[in-house]
């Protein structure tokens, strides 16, 4: 009976074992595969980074930690100082006196956006807001609607909330009221601004307005647009604070802020109000005639933990006012004519391309449905689809921002047979007006101090490398010192040539600026360089290249890009008396040293012939017809874009290229061969190391090491490892590079610094990238670029998705908080900075997302169709700065499709473009594999990518899926792939880019070792000790039974 | 006794096991059946453990109703307790796996950025998760009550032994 029970017990406790055993193996294969994430949440360290401080090529410049923060801290008060825009400044508002008085008005004024830590702000404990660094200025705040905002109506309190994976109490700042942070995909959008007349109903005194001493108080009203990944604002979504919809731009002053406004301008003397966003706002009622119309406004962006310092230094003049304005700002949006193809709709058949017993199967996916719906979420799952049903076309072309406006106001005066003046893209009235429509201009810019900006002189090195140097005279009219800016702008000529080949021409463009220091009554000379291929066009339906005309290049200097095209209409013998708004105000230097149409010298680049890669882009390409008439200056009226979702039907079966489109859409960019067998890889007896890795391994990828050191990694390694990049690089197989491990953001490295001895802890993503943007300054960028490279090497982190470069091509990108402007050659130089600086401290510092990532809605998967002069010239021109000038070492593609291929599957984009004409050897990330029926892995390969964003941590291999085949691509096996040596020897190519970059970068200076987590020794001991309870337990149980039945058989 | 008499607790808590294991897989098919993060996202090694720890239930429990004697109740007695040893094993296995399959798609739904959680935390979304955390929760109920039926014999004694 005893042993009967016992058997009893010990099967029960074998079952118990043999579980636990079988829930530790398979665990810690799972806790391996997750291993930074792991990490990361129960802050652990599983890779311990040794430097070597004695030969080490990058260190810091900060001796101290409490060094680096005030380095970091002293940069982010300048972008405050040098990024403040002022925008209107009438009845001397601007400065305020330090010993006067003010009343804030508006929930930004209280909390400016963003007010908690994240993304987008640092979180040290030592930040200033606004209402701080005004008292701290020396100003005093009303108190009675101070009490009201901030006890009354939005009440900060803290808010505790447990993780609920690791059960940690973290702290929020939240508030009874505040304004909405959630933008949402292009959905209702509350401006929760309470309006002034119900202010006592949220506990505000009836007589607050009495508590204003009107002649001695100035009002700031501060107004903020959030943004986000993955929102994007709708054109007529606006919400009032009453939850009713207006129908109205949620981007414009809403009827409750101009309340507000109109409550300040009864209780105040002078009202100014303070822009607190990244996306610009519609603000004609409170401008110059408007119905709302304030003494002062000014543009501060999206602060962090210290601008607010820096912009009350400027609000109060302790700096001269130097930033300028990043977009133009109009009346209404519907004006722009990017505006008119946004956000994007189905073709008419798009159901054509899905997979299905109908359609015919996807060879590589056999009797799987794969639909074409774009997925309600770009963060993956649901059902299989190729997300390829959408798209728009972005037939403004070039026309992008102030190259529209002044372009076509250009043209208004000096080309009247353009149509520039027709109905087409007014919103105004018949006619089109520039004054009408536009309320301030891209490079806008008020001094403080009166002060000249003239071209002096200007060199233009016509070779391929050539820079354009143009000698800027800054000349201070008052009588204090000043820090100025000056900023360079140029006309090309507009040809025959170019008329009869559709090569487009802004009437102006911004060239680059520079920022000066100049003694009262003194004159400066400032040197703006630029490379002379920017002057350069693209000729996409002729010669294929870029041409540079012949004729007259007008160089200005103005605060401005309309001061600038007036200053140009002015040297052309233009006056107010042929239209001009206003006479110009600047000199201009004519350089027309290129006597015949050149179209050689910049049709080579760094060996590579240029030419048009992205024909199939245009699509005109894929329809046979002139389906889209792009927006050219030719005739303004007559090809003002359409809609080309809602006016014109696409329809897949009507293309004579049908199968070819379908194919495209489906991600087929390339097929996997079967009968050219790849090498195998095997130890080639060298390492990634200082032994092997010398200067001339590091000047020259070209080096036979590199080759015999990807030659040693697998076909299964090779292949997996670029595939599976996730958030580590990890340690290869015979090469022994190495771990790398990626961080966001895009203000500066998110990881924080704990200093053991004080405990306290920095953090320093405290840079501001719309502030940046404004400072128009690739000076300060580059010095910012120095403390990102810094705080890395002091965080021991060398990999950041560190600054964002998209074109903001419309106003409504949910994410223009992360990017500089509208201009292409403003974000170029301020990327050329930031890059330039991280570079220098070794840090690999990923620009995001290159290739038309323009809008959040739909991103992971729409098509955006366009020419390639528009490719060439605008957001790829954003990116040329910081990866073929200043050399980067990362990227991140864009999530979108260019034409219907897919941006990371776009040869002619990364392998023609980034790596062939640019040079660009660095690492290549997508962005965030959601969606293997969209990401094909082999496409992506020969795309050179080196690394695929998925979320697993040590997974360099295509086996671990079901079977042996890939985890995620069931297609994907080594047996499939190792007989396609061109596809194996790519990603080892592509590999080899990724070894050579660590190779030049801080990683060179220390190695990493895998260290045991308590976490992996607690499950290594429970392995052990279950397996063994599980086989002793079996034992005890097989001897309980025998025992039993023999006493059953006696 | 008659059939229902004579089964011990290890035959009703393993046939219960069974049970719960085979609405875990019925729970599985609907929500990768059904609008949401997880459709179409089969698992096959989860549904193949899931598969062979229910027959093993299903063994245990046909040769716990053979009568047997000799050498054939020997074997067959071995063969029914490594059954069920392995039995919650399996489960926990196929647990596992799904859970190894799942994570990514939990980090998007629950640990999102704010400002993208509206397009994450959909009801499509938030319903296909609790699917599979049911589906979770199942399995590890077999497992637990299979363990638990280990512990007991399948038929009561016979009195006449």
């Amino acid at each position: 009976m005893k042993a009967r029970v016992m058997q009893n017990v010990m099967r029960g406790i074998s079952s118990v074992t043999a579980s636990v055993l079988a829930l530790s193996v398979i665990g810690t294969g799972i806790a391996d595969s997750y291993r930074k994430n792991l990490d990361d949440t129960l802050h652990t360290t599983s890779y311990v980074t040794a430097t070597d401080t004695g030969n080490a090529q990058y260190v810091s410049d900060y001796a101290t930690i409490e060094d680096m923060a005030d380095a970091a801290k002293n940069i982010a008060i300048k972008e405050g100082e040098e990024g403040t825009v002022i925008m209107k400044n009438d009845n001397d508002v601007f400065p305020l006196s330090e010993t006067g008085t003010v009343a804030l008005f508006g929930l930004a004024a209280y909390a400016p956006y963003p007010y908690n830590a994240g993304d987008l702000r640092a979180g040290n404990e030592d930040s200033v807001d606004l209402r701080q660094a005004l008292k701290d200025a020396g100003l005093t705040v009303n108190e009675t609607i101070e009490d009201f905002y901030m006890n009354k109506f939005m009440n900060p309190h803290e808010v505790q909330t447990e993780n609920q994976w690791t059960g940690q109490i973290e702290t929020s700042i939240g508030y009874d009221n505040i304004y909405n942070t959630n933008v949402g995909d292009m959905e209702d959008f509350t401006i929760s601004e309470i309006p002034a007349d119900r202010y006592e109903e949220f506990g505000a005194p009836t007589d607050w307005k009495d508590s204003v001493d009107k002649e001695n108080t100035t009002a700031i009203c501060v107004f903020a647009r959030p943004g986000g990944e993955s929102n994007t604002y709708g054109t007529d979504t606006a919400v009032n604070f009453a939850g009713e919809k207006t129908g109205k731009d949620p981007l414009a002053l809403s009827e409750d802020e101009l309340s507000i406004i109109d409550a300040a301008k009864e209780t105040c003397s002078k009202v100014i109000v303070l822009l607190n966003t990244g996306n610009a706002m519609g603000i004609s009622e409170i401008a110059e005639g408007g119905d709302h119309e304030v003494d002062g406004i000014a543009y501060i962006g999206c602060i962090n933990d210290y601008q607010c310092t820096g912009i009350v230094n400027v609000l109060t003049g302790k700096v001269n006012a130097t930033g300028a304005l990043t977009d133009t700002y109009v009346v209404d949006n519907n004006s722009n004519p990017a505006v008119q193809n946004f956000g994007g709709d189905y073709y008419s058949d798009y159901e054509i391309v899905a997979a299905n017993a109908e359609n015919g199967y996807d060879s590589r996916y056999p009797n799987t449905d794969i639909s074409n719906d774009i997925s309600a979420s770009s963060f993956g799952g649901g059902a299989a689809t190729y997300n390829g049903g959408q798209y728009i076309v972005e037939a403004e072309g070039i026309y992008v921002g102030y190259k529209y406006y002044e372009t076509r106001y250009y043209d208004s005066i000096a080309n009247p047979d353009s149509n520039a003046s027709s109905a087409a893209g007014a919103t105004q009235g018949n006619t089109w007006d520039y004054d009408k429509e536009v309320v301030y201009p891209f490079g806008h810019s008020l001094s403080y101090l009166d002060y000249e900006q003239t071209v002096k002189s200007v060199d233009v090195d016509l070779s391929e490398d050539g820079d354009t140097t143009a000698v800027v005279e800054v000349k201070n009219n008052s009588d204090q010192d000043g820090y100025f800016l000056a900023q360079l702008y140029v006309q090309q000529p507009y040809t025959e040539y170019d008329k009869e080949n559709n090569v487009e021409k802004s009437a102006v463009m911004f060239l680059n600026s520079a920022k000066v220091n100049v003694a009262a009554g003194e004159s400066e000379e400032v040197t703006i360089t630029i490379p002379t291929k920017y002057l350069a066009s693209y000729d996409y339906t002729t010669v294929k290249t870029y041409i540079l005309d012949e004729g007259d290049y007008y160089f200005t200097a103005a605060s401005g890009s309309h001061e600038a095209v007036n200053n140009i209409l002015g040297a052309q013998g233009k006056t107010t008396k042929d239209g001009m708004d206003e006479n110009a105000t600047g000199d201009v230097m004519v350089w027309n040293e290129n006597k015949e149409l050149d179209t050689t010298t910049f049709a080579t680049s760094n060996g590579t012939e240029v030419t048009n890669v992205a024909d199939d882009a245009d699509l005109n390409y894929w329809t046979g017809e002139d389906t889209v008439t792009y927006l050219s200056r030719q005739d303004w009226d007559g090809t003002y874009p359409v809609n080309y979702n809602k006016d014109v039907a696409v329809t897949l079966a009507d293309s004579p290229k049908k199968d070819e489109w379908i194919q495209t859409l489906q991600g087929k960019q390339y097929t996997i061969q079967t009968d050219d067998p790849a090498t195998e890889g095997g130890d080639q007896d060298v390492r990634f190391d200082t032994d092997n890795i010398q200067d001339e391994q590091k000047t020259n990828i070209d080096d036979p090491y590199w080759d015999k050191l990807v030659d040693s990694i697998t076909i299964d390694e090779s292949v997996g490892a670029v595939i599976h990049g996730g958030s580590q690089s990890d340690t290869l197989t015979n090469v022994e590079n190495p771990i790398v491990t990626q961080n966001e953001g895009v203000n500066g490295f998110k990881p924080a610094y704990t200093d053991e001895k004080t405990g306290k802890t920095y953090h320093f993503n405290v840079s501001s990238q719309t502030l940046l943007g404004s400072s128009f300054n690739p000076d300060l960028a580059h010095e910012w670029g120095l403390i990102e490279g810094n705080t890395g090497l002091w965080l021991g982190v060398y990999d950041v998705w560190g600054t964002g470069l998209t074109q903001r091509r419309t106003p409504y990108n949910g994410r223009n908080y992360e990017y500089i402007s509208e201009d292409p050659m403003l974000t170029n130089r301020i990327g050329y900075g930031i890059i330039s600086g991280c570079n220098e401290k070794g840090i690999l510092n990923g620009p995001k997302h290159i290739g038309f990532n323009d809008q959040e809605h739909n991103r992971s998967g729409v098509s955006a169709y366009m020419n390639e002069q528009k490719m060439r010239e605008t957001d790829l021109r954003c990116f040329q700065g910081a990866l073929e000038d200043a050399k980067g070492l990362a990227v991140m593609v864009a999530f979108n499709r260019i034409g219907a291929t897919n941006a990371s599957h776009h040869t002619g984009l990364l392998k023609t473009i980034l790596r062939d004409e640019w040079g660009y050897t660095g690492v290549i990330s997508t962005d965030m594999m959601n969606n293997g029926y969209y990401f094909s892995p082999e496409a992506m390969i020969m795309a050179t990518v080196t690394q695929v964003a998925d979320f697993g941590g040590n997974d360099n291999h295509i086996n671990l899926g079901d079977g042996g085949v890939d985890a995620t691509w069931p297609y994907i096996s080594e047996k499939t792939v190792k007989n396609d040596a061109t596809l194996v020897n790519q990603a080892r190519e592509n590999l080899k880019y990724q070894l050579y970059t660590f190779a030049n970068s801080a990683v060179m200076d220390v190695s990493t070792e895998k260290v045991n987590t308590w976490w992996d020794n607690a499950l290594k001991a429970i392995r052990i000790i279950s397996g063994a309870l599980t086989v002793v337990c079996v034992l005890g149980w097989l001897g309980f039974y025998v025992t039993a039945r023999k006493k059953e058989e006696e | 006794m008659n059939f229902i008499k004579k089964q011990a607790a290890g035959s009703w808590l393993t046939f219960i096991a069974l049970i719960v294991a085979a609405v875990s897989l019925i729970v599985y098919r609907v929500n990768i059946g059904s609008e949401g993060y997880f459709k179409n996202a089969s698992v096959p090694y989860s549904v193949n453990y899931c598969i062979a720890g229910i027959v093993a239930l299903a063994v245990v429990l046909i040769m716990g109703q053979i009568n047997v004697s000799g050498i054939a109740k020997w074997v067959g007695d071995i063969c029914s307790g490594i059954l069920r040893i392995a039995a919650p094993a399996v489960f926990i296995g196929s647990l596992m796996v799904l859970i190894s399959s799942r994570i990514e798609g939990f980090a998007f739904i629950y640990m999102s950025n704010e400002e993208v959680l509206h397009e994450v935390q959909t009801a499509e979304n938030l319903a296909s998760a609790h699917g599979t955390i049911a589906n979770m929760i199942l399995l590890a109920v077999a497992a637990v009550i299979s363990m638990v039926a280990a512990f007991f014999s399948l038929k009561k004694k016979d009195k006449a032994n």
